[in-house]
Parts: structure tokens; sequence; C-alpha cells
């Protein structure tokens, strides 16, 4: 297979570097993103439709981060563009809001188990802020607990004290526990009573760098209970998770009931808007909370995730998704195994994590990924992979054959493509 | 800033680059050559170090022990002022060796702050902003084992940190390794025997353009002048520590 060449990405990043901080900042540029090496990846895109996207060089990547996340349907689908775009020549930011947010707030209590009403952000930290901010103003508590290699956006809050930018006074009312360990957390509660104003969590776990894992039998629902026990508001952060294991929300597919839901990467295939999901017991702290931005109400993105929501719905993205992620994450296993590697598969299938279990250095992982990235299939190396319903058959055996070739690279090299030995 | 922090960073960071003046520098070679002479350190509440000069070198040794010249400071602020130059050691050995301390040891000192306090003038000649590089990535990746160590962020980062021994140093031969073990970090010269993760610049002019804050980390990243591998988070949180540095080295 084609090696991919890069050099119109680098000439790109030269000119960002002069003009903004880190040439591209954040989850998606080559620091925070884990390239390693930097050489291996593209850094900008020119165009994506359905599973793919396009670099500045004019190679295609079998795209598996979906953006990470936001692309569930396929980039560019027709449905929730056509809707977009059709409300963008309506109106979008309006000094009135458009009857829009009511629909998507109709639909969503209508497809969200837990939902009794829905308010309308932008970003899934939004949600995530104002859902500690509602627990705090409802129960006149200021605690949160949260789970050790939990992520609920870039809030100071949700950071850890001693980095940059962060004062021990932002996290002064965390407490943190092992994700799934309810005994610690029982503990916790009973060592702060009348403190705790809300346990926060992602519905399984998913942090970077560690295998991903689903929650003991039975833990949600002692959580659930738990919870009840001590007056403390259930918020699950479902951003990342959100419609990939279940349409109805993820604390459905664990068999409990949340009493927050934060939504916001798969909502709308990649329009802009996020949403917060609340029980009616805490409407009125909801209500009560000042809380606004300037393009919260923004009627092009509502009507995307209107149109995202009814397809969602309509095809069982989550039930597609977790089909084809079974698919592939069982080939690129066996791939592994073909060529005496032991790729670790973790995590739910529709958004796996994986990892080479063969070095505590990760190494021959970053090669391997490398390697990948360099024939067109694009992996990142240390975060959970996202399927969407536009991957084809032909797409995964493709992804597939890259594997193989990438495997057979690192058998004959070992981990020099990542740039071992210098 | 914490002061016992920087009286530790000032002694176990800065003194001990001067280990590594002589190769750099003409003047601190001839004085290396010259008759040998020990200054202990002892600063209270901090702890005691050694520079061995003399001999053919400069040994920097990071404890109390045979001496010539006994330097002390009641406390971490007394020996943060001798840096800053608005205070003076009490000698309590070595009265009659003064004249090293304001003659060759003094020269040492300053030729060591012109290598580590770059003028733009300066930097047009190579082997100096080699010399800078050189010299300022040790003193960076030493006083970061002290910060990690004894600072309040700091300790906070480092007790996240893996244990494991991480690689950082340049693609043309400058190996410094930082060890890992319970939170506590400590750094020595050379490759790791089991590296867990590497930091590795391009060459020494990246290194010198990222601590002279001429490229931030994330630019050298993207434009590959510097190469991060292995088990990142390890990384992730020691550079948080650096990030720590220019606040006690500056």
């Amino acid at each position: 297979m084609q090696i991919l060449d890069h050099s119109k990405s680098r000439e790109l990043f030269a000119r960002a570097v002069k003009v903004i901080p880190g040439g591209v900042y954040g989850h998606l540029g080559p620091a925070e993103g884990c390239f390693m090496p930097v050489s291996a990846y593209p850094l900008f895109s020119s165009k994506a439709q359905g599973a793919y996207f396009w670099d500045v060089d004019g190679n295609r990547y079998v795209d598996y981060m979906c953006a990470y996340g936001p692309n569930i349907l396929g980039y560019g689908d027709p449905d929730v563009d056509a809707a977009a775009l059709a409300q963008l020549k309506d109106g979008n930011c309006v000094t009135a809001p458009s009857a829009k947010m009511i629909e998507l707030a109709e639909l969503m209590v209508d497809t969200v188990a837990m939902a009794d009403w829905a308010f309308f952000c932008k970003n899934g930290g939004d949600t995530t802020m104002f859902a500690l901010m509602i627990a705090r103003a409802a129960t006149g508590r200021g605690k949160v607990v949260l789970t050790k290699g939990g992520y609920h956006g870039v809030a100071p809050w949700t950071q850890k004290s001693g980095h940059p930018g962060i004062t021990p006074e932002d996290v002064a009312n965390n407490l943190y526990v092992e994700y799934g360990d309810f005994e610690a957390l029982e503990r916790l509660f009973r060592e702060h009573p009348g403190e705790i104003a809300c346990f926060m969590s992602t519905p399984y776990y998913h942090p970077v760098f560690d295998d991903n894992r689903v929650a003991p039998e039975g833990y949600w629902q002692k959580v659930r209970a738990l919870c009840d026990r001590h007056g403390v508001v259930l918020a699950i952060d479902d951003v990342r998770c959100g419609f990939r294991l279940d349409t109805a929300g993820s604390d459905k597919h664990y068999g409990f009931e949340a009493d927050l839901m934060c939504f916001c990467k798969a909502l709308a295939n990649g329009w802009n808007v996020s949403c917060l999901c609340g029980k009616d017991s805490l409407k009125d702290a909801a209500g009560g909370v000042m809380y606004t931005g300037s393009y919260w109400l923004s009627a092009a993105p509502i009507a995307a995730a209107i149109a995202c929501i009814t397809k969602m719905r309509k095809i069982d993205a989550a039930r597609i998704c977790t089909e084809k992620g079974k698919k592939l994450t069982s080939g690129l296993a066996a791939a592994g195994k073909k060529h005496g590697f032991d790729l670790r598969i973790s995590g739910e299938p529709a958004m796996w994590f994986m990892r080479i279990a063969d070095d505590d250095t990760y190494e021959l992982h970053q090669a391997w990924v490398a390697e990948c990235v360099r024939r067109g299939v694009f992996f990142t190396n240390h975060h959970n992979l996202f399927m969407n319903t536009a991957m084809t058959d032909e797409d995964i055996s493709f992804t597939l054959g890259v594997a193989d070739e990438a495997f057979a690279a690192l058998a004959k090299n070992g981990p020099a493509g990542a740039g071992k030995g210098r | 800033m914490d002061q016992c922090t920087l009286a530790r960073v000032n002694v176990f960071a800065v003194l001990r680059c001067l280990e590594d003046l002589p190769t750099h520098d003409a003047e601190a070679r001839k004085i290396a050559e010259g008759k040998r002479e020990t200054i202990q350190f002892t600063v209270g509440g901090v702890g005691k170090a050694r520079l061995a000069i003399g001999g053919g070198k400069i040994e920097f040794l990071p404890q109390a022990g045979p001496n010539t010249i006994n330097l002390w400071f009641p406390k971490a602020d007394a020996l943060n002022a001798m840096f800053a130059g608005t205070g003076k050691p009490i000698p309590l050995k070595g009265l009659t060796k003064i004249g090293y301390l304001k003659g060759p040891f003094s020269t040492l000192t300053d030729r060591l702050g012109h290598y580590m306090r770059p003028k733009p003038e300066l930097l047009k000649d190579k082997a100096y902003r080699e010399a800078n590089a050189a010299l300022s990535l040790r003193a960076a990746v030493y006083a970061m084992t002290e910060i990690g160590n004894h600072d309040r962020d700091g300790k906070l980062n480092a007790a996240r940190m893996a244990d494991g021994e991480i690689l950082l140093g340049t693609k043309n031969g400058l190996d410094l390794t930082i060890a890992v073990k319970g939170g506590r970090l400590e750094a020595h010269k050379g490759q790791p025997t089991k590296r867990r993760a590497r930091m590795v610049f391009a060459d020494l002019e990246s290194a010198g353009a990222l601590l002279r804050g001429e490229m931030d980390s994330y630019t050298a990243i993207g434009a590959e002048k510097l190469e991060l591998g292995g088990f990142v988070p390890i990384l992730d949180h020691m550079n948080k520590i650096l990030g720590l540095v220019p606040r006690y080295l500056s």
C-alpha cells in the first residue's frame, strides 16, 4: 500500500504556529493528540464525506476518530445537513429563538428515557458545568464526587491542582473515587454527610491511556440507591458515549436512571449543539441558575440535531455502530495475533480502546498506529476510537488489510517507526 | 515561590551545572586544571553539597564530606540572597581561602552566569548557543527534580507520575535520565537502563530555542523539533513540573 506524504500539512503547520498558539491546539493537535511520530499524521483536512476525510495533501483516510465522536452518521449526512441548511435560510442566530428549540426539547424528552426536560448549550463542558450548578442549587451543598481518570471538559474544576492555570481553590470542592468501586464511594458519602451535591461520572470507564471497562454488575443500581439515600444528584456525563450505546441514553443501556444527563458529540452529527437533560425534580433548580451563551439557541444546529436524532432512531445507529465495531475489532485483534502481537481490545465495540499489550512503554503500539495512519487508516494512539454508521464492509476490509501490513512492518522493523533508537 | 525549593534548585541544579562548564569554557578548564579545593555548602533546613574543583575536573557531590572550605547559610533565604547577589555566606572552615572564593570560584560562577543568561549579541555565536542550550537543559532537568520533590505544585504532579525511567536529551547525544519511583524524581547523566518514555530534541539548537522561550513546546512537537514517545502519561505530568522551572531559574 502507498505510504502517504504530508508535506502540505507541514507547510501549513509552519504558517499556523506563527499566529496560533501551538499551531493546532487541543485534542485535534499533534501534542495533545499524541501523534507519534508527528510526521506520520496529517495535520489539516481539506474535506470530509461519509467515513472518510481527506488531508491537504490529497490523501484519503478511513476515519476512526469521527472528529472525536460527533460524526456518527457519516460526515456530511444529507438529511442532517439539509435540515441545518434549510434552517440557515430561515434564520440562525436571532434575537428571538426559533420554535425549533421546543421541537428538539420534545424530541429529547421522547428519545432519552430519563428526560423530563432539555436545555441546550454548545459544548459538552457547558453541560457538565451546568449539571454541577443545578446540583448545588438544588441541594445547597458544594462538593462533587468525580471518578479518577474521568474527563468532564476543561473548566478549572474539571482539571487538576498543580496544572497550569489551576489553583487549589478551583478543585477544593472535588472528591475523587476509583471508577466502579462502590465501597469507596459509599465511604466518601459517609465521610461527608450533607456536603456532597453531586456524583458525576461517565456511564462506563473510558480514560485515555488505559483499558476501558464497564462497571461491575449491579454497580449503577447500588449507586442510584446510594445517591437517593444521601440526597445526592446523580449526573451522568454521556457526552462521549451518548447515542453510540443506546439512543435512549447510556443510563438506560446499563439499567439505571440518572437525574441529569449531559449530551454533545453525536447529538447533531457535527453541528455545534449540546444538551443537558434532567428529571422534573431538578427543573426548578435548572431554571433558577443563570446560564446562557451567545450562540446556544442558534437554530441551524438545533435543526441538525432534530434530523440527526430522528435518523439515529430510525436506523438504530447504536446497534449498527456496535455491530460494525465488533466486526472491525475482532479482525484487528486477529491481524495482530497473526504477526505475534497481542492487540488488546477493551470497552464498548462502538467506541473501543486498543493497545498492543506486549510492552508497557506503548512504543510498539505507537509504531503500529503510525504505520496504519501512513497507509490511510486514521487511528490515534491512546484515546478510544469511534465507529460511525457510514462505515462499509469494504472500509472495514480495507482497514484490516492496512492493519495486517502495519503489523508486518512492525514485526520486521520493531518500533523504529515511532523513532525508537533515535 | 518556596524559598527552600529555590535553595535546593540553586545548590542541586545550578551549582551542579558547574560540572559541565569546563566542556564549554576555556577559563573554567584552566581553573579545573588547578589545585584541588572542595567547597561544602551547608544550608540550614535544606541540606549539604560539595563542589570539588581541581585535578582536571569539577565534581558536584550531593552530600557532606571532606572539604577544604565550608560555607554556612543559616537558612534557605541566606543562600538565595547570595545567588541573587545580595548576601554573603559565613565561612565555617577555610578562612584562609577567602581568596579562592573571591578568585577562581567567583570566576566559575561568573562564567556559568555568562552562559546561562544569554544576550542577543552572544547568541549569534554557534558555540555559545550550544553551550547555553546544553547547560540550560541540564539545569532545567536538575531543577525539575528538585521542584518535583519539594515544590507544592511540583509534588502534586510528581505524585501522579508512574514509576520508570525517562530519557530526556538530544538526537546528537546529550542524554539525561530522570528516574521516577514512588513520586520521587532523580536525574543523572546518560541513557536509562530500561526506558519507559522519551522526550528527545532534534538537536541542541531546538532545545536552546525552547529553553530560551523562542519556541513553545507545542510548536516544537508539531514541527518535530521535539519527539515524544513511550508511556506518555509520565511525560505529561513531567511537563507540568518542567513548566514550573522558569519560575525558579529566572
